[in-house]
């Protein structure tokens, strides 16, 4: 059992790699490893309320991410600077998501095994 | 000490495929061992072996192997990913009936879990991100 951290930085639509990146937290989930995901940077617009990837041809990563309490994946954490910078309100979001200072992103790292990047 | 090593990046999209070669030979120079080298999201398309390097590049692809062959360490890329970015061996061309397989045979095609065995198993985890 190791600690895992997903760290999604990346805007949801602009490549594969966050649909990709929350396809291996899922797993992890599976896996019965600790896992956390820590939401940064752009990486907080994965969490958006109301999003349609059928627009795009492609799946709607917001539903994708609403699996992951399913796969006992419940560690979840967003950057409170990410989220005010973009206006992102912590209500309004696909997952319920701890806000985290920079400080405390440090320390989440600290602890982990494993640290994957989208 | 065990390591399991991820690479998220192409040869051609980032440095990190590179770096994680360098590190790689570093850590079996140091006398530790590299259990699995995952290639995960870009990653996946150092196994192709289409691929044609200008000579004055360094093959990415040829060191890769030649550090597998020597070594014996597993190099994996993950199904969906190599599939999703045309990167298919024998039995996935056959499967999709594709033109041709082109992913070098020195790589296996495994799906996530193995990477979460890998990180499960060793005792460090260094990930090499795009």
């Amino acid at each position: 059992m190791k600690r895992v951290l997903f760290l999604l930085r990346h805007p949801p639509y602009s490549s594969a790699a966050p649909l990709e990146a929350i396809e291996a937290t899922l797993v992890a989930g599976v896996f019965e490893q600790t896992v956390s995901v820590l939401f940064r940077d752009d990486g907080v617009w994965q969490l958006v309320n109301a999003q349609d990837g059928g627009r795009l041809g492609v799946r709607t990563v917001g539903k994708v991410l609403g699996a992951l309490p399913e796969y006992d994946v419940t560690r979840l954490f967003a950057c409170a600077e990410s989220l005010a910078e973009r206006g992102l309100d912590i209500d309004d979001l696909v997952l319920p998501v701890t806000p985290l200072t920079a400080a405390e992103q440090t320390t989440l790292v600290a602890l982990q095994d494993a640290v994957l990047n989208d | 000490m065990e390591f399991a090593i991820t690479v998220h990046a192409s040869p051609t999209s980032g440095s990190s495929s590179r770096t994680a070669l360098e590190f790689t030979r570093a850590a079996l120079r140091a006398g530790h061992r590299v259990s699995r080298v995952f290639f995960y999201h870009e990653g996946v398309r150092v196994g192709d072996r289409l691929a044609v390097t200008p000579q004055e590049e360094i093959d990415l692809l040829g060191e890769w192997v030649s550090v597998r062959d020597v070594h014996g360490i597993e190099l994996a890329v993950c199904i969906a990913a190599s599939l999703k970015r045309g990167l298919l061996n024998a039995e996935e061309a056959r499967r999709y009936e594709r033109l041709s397989a082109n992913l070098h045979p020195a790589f296996e095609v495994v799906g996530l879990g193995q990477l979460i065995d890998a990180i499960q198993t060793a005792d460090r985890f260094v990930s090499f991100a795009a």
